[in-house]
């Protein structure tokens, strides 16, 4: 209770003797918090923006280096290219699947 | 194991004959041979098609003739009476798959402890888009049955087993154009695995009329949607409403509390001061007023604090203020170890349910914890998480990704962005979910232990998600329950190599394969952005004439 008094007279001495100006004050610092929350918000939704673009940009990045790589690799490196994907994507998979099955590799 | 059979049914009504001939050729160029290919014309108009249909024949062909028009549900049902193989392949007649879709599925299959134990195998797929190009591909979670109830995920490519559709009764009557949701939602009620399949084995094509090119064509397929969802829930025995959700296609759930739920709030605090949006707060004074303030909580609430020794005592006052006989306060006297607060919180508790939650949060969402409650009631779910945004409103916690790294998905993004695939507004698995809101039973939290005091500080919530998975539970994460996260966003944790070491050391294999997340994408990230080549870009071709062209 005596803290409360104690506050009470600190912000009576900021604002002065009348109750009204205190709660002009206090309206004005809600009414300032809602701005800056408006500004804050705003501010995210544009980093929001960027992150989500930079996604896309990191996807159209590697999209053309990939193109421009199979263009430059020629046939012969495409076939290449192709055989590694097959490795990556169907026989390495299945080479871990007989492992597992052996009980060379941990299930998960 | 000896070969499946597979029996493709296609039900057709009045498809562009062209795309006709692509579905047919693309079931003819299978590497697989084991197929009969089920046709059902549904009485088309277009004499072409007949054409079509007789220029394809093949022995392992049948066309079978409707009298009159019945929809996609009758066509399909007369192909499934017709069907003799061991599985069936649901193909509809103007998409295509790719030449090795059927021999991934038998590949996938003999993968399996137990082949015989699998009722359903779907695949990622892309879009087949007017000018004959590829593109978004969508590639899926394994899977994932509380995102399945929030929207059909999968689409295509999915393979059913026979015996098991039958079991389910078929296709179902009344539900044209969400009668694939039903046979997914129905199938994998059944006890049998579902398998997911992370290759692209279907292009589906984005004709103008197609729910593909975009979803407001088909608004009755999403009221029947609804209704598959509902029926869904209540063969389950969840008590719940079904709405549409934000977007087509997309259903908010509406689960009702189960009995008098009581929830404990267990929140550490050391009483920090800080500035969010102008203002000065106590952290926690804010927490706990924010939550009393929810006009819709109906469910019981405690708070017990966990105070730092040392806090300043207006904390507690402040607190005890706010919630009077309410509050449990344990002084914390030890080194700052955030496990062993929240257990010693938790063992001061008396509430059904737990929720861990940071002091330096803000409900925003209200009805959050009955949410949560909600979810957290299922018996199979350990353990819920909730959408935490920074205070500038962008996403902070959208789940863990476990994917050669440990991180949100998509943190950083817009606060209301539906995510990839709508992920982000729908109820789904995964692998693990922030301690900084979450939500488990008592009984699970006991189950596993409390939270792991070898990790003091990082990755505690990562071994407390993957401890509550390893009991068979899942760990689901809702949109639908909100906290603003005042955590900065530049603020990096420090990490103590050792806590690394620790949770690498546990669960290396969860960490390099998070089973929501997608082999194709790229590994290290968590913003769903695809390995190179895999984004949809055009494949390189080289003509005769030695011109590269990409098509």
């Amino acid at each position: 209770m005596s803290d409360d008094e104690a506050e009470l007279e600190r912000l009576r001495r900021l604002v002065g003797p009348s109750e009204i100006g205190y709660r002009e004050l206090r309206d004005d610092v809600i009414a300032a918090s809602t701005e800056a929350k408006s500004a804050v918000l705003e501010s995210g939704r544009l980093r929001g923006e960027l992150t989500e673009m930079s996604v896309q940009l990191a996807r159209a990045r590697q999209d053309q280096d990939m193109l421009q790589r199979r263009r430059d690799m020629g046939p012969v490196g495409y076939l290449g290219d192709l055989a590694q994907e097959y490795w990556r994507a169907s026989l390495r998979p299945a080479l871990g699947t007989a492992l597992r099955r052996l009980g060379v590799r941990r299930t998960t | 194991m000896s070969a499946p059979t597979f029996s493709v049914l296609t039900a057709v009504f009045d498809p562009v004959p062209e795309h006709l001939a692509s579905c047919l050729a693309s079931v003819d160029a299978q590497t697989f041979g084991h197929w009969e290919h089920i046709v059902v014309d549904d009485c088309s108009t277009d004499v072409a098609v007949g054409h079509v249909l007789d220029a394809h024949r093949d022995p392992r062909r049948r066309v079978v003739r409707r009298r009159e028009n019945g929809g996609i549900v009758a066509a399909s049902s007369d192909a499934l009476s017709a069907a003799t193989g061991e599985f069936v392949v649901l193909l509809d007649h103007d998409d295509v798959l790719e030449p090795v879709a059927l021999e991934r599925i038998v590949e996938c299959l003999a993968a399996t402890d137990d082949p015989g134990d699998v009722d359903l195998v779907y695949s990622d797929h892309d879009l087949l888009r007017a000018d004959g190009r590829t593109a978004s591909p969508v590639y899926k979670p394994d899977f994932s049955p509380e995102r399945l109830r929030n929207h059909n995920y999968i689409t295509h490519l999915v393979v059913v087993r026979r015996e098991s559709l039958d079991a389910v009764g078929g296709f179902r009557a009344g539900l044209d154009g969400a009668q694939d949701h039903d046979v997914l939602l129905r199938v994998s009620e059944r006890s049998g695995a579902v398998l997911h399949v992370p290759e692209i084995l279907l292009h589906w094509r984005q004709s103008p009329a197609s729910v593909s090119a975009s979803t407001g064509n088909k608004p009755d397929a999403y009221a029947a949607g609804r209704r598959a969802v509902s029926e869904h829930l209540e063969r389950v025995g969840l008590d719940a409403e079904v709405e549409p959700g934000p977007f087509d296609g997309v259903y908010r759930i509406r689960r009702r509390v189960s009995g008098r739920a009581s929830v404990s709030v267990i929140i550490p605090t050391r009483g920090s001061r800080g500035r969010v949006w102008g203002r000065t707060r106590v952290f926690v004074h804010e927490a706990i007023a924010s939550m009393l303030a929810d006009p819709a909580r109906s469910v019981d609430v405690d708070v017990v604090l966990v105070v730092d020794s040392g806090s300043d005592p207006v904390v507690v006052r402040g607190a005890r203020e706010l919630l009077g006989d309410a509050l449990t306060v344990v002084d914390y006297a030890e080194r700052f170890n955030f496990s062993r607060t929240i257990n010693q919180g938790v063992a001061a508790s008396s509430g059904e349910y737990v929720l861990l939650l940071n002091d330096d949060t803000e409900l925003v969402a209200p009805g959050s914890v009955e949410e949560m409650v909600r979810l957290a009631q299922q018996a199979d779910v350990g353990l819920v998480g909730a959408k935490l945004l920074y205070a500038d409103g962008t996403l902070q916690h959208g789940g863990h990704v476990y994917n050669d790294t440990i991180d949100h998905a998509l943190r950083g993004w817009p606060g209301d962005h539906p995510g990839p695939n709508r992920l982000l507004a729908v109820e789904r698995e995964c692998s693990g979910v922030t301690a900084a809101a979450a939500m488990l039973r008592r009984d699970v939290f006991d189950e596993v232990g409390g939270m792991s005091e070898e990790l003091p500080v990082n990755y505690n919530d990562v071994d407390l998600s993957l401890r509550v998975r390893a009991t068979g539970r899942r760990v689901v994460w809702t949109p639908h329950a909100c906290w603003w996260h005042f955590e900065a966003q530049s603020f990096d944790h420090p990490i103590d190599a050792s806590e690394l070491v620790t949770i690498r050391r546990d669960w290396s294999q969860e960490l390099s394969h998070d089973p929501y997340y997608n082999p194709n994408l790229a590994p290290g990230r968590t913003d769903w952005l695809e390995r190179p080549g895999r984004s949809g870009a055009p494949p390189y071709t080289r003509l005769p004439d030695g011109r590269v062209v990409w098509a």
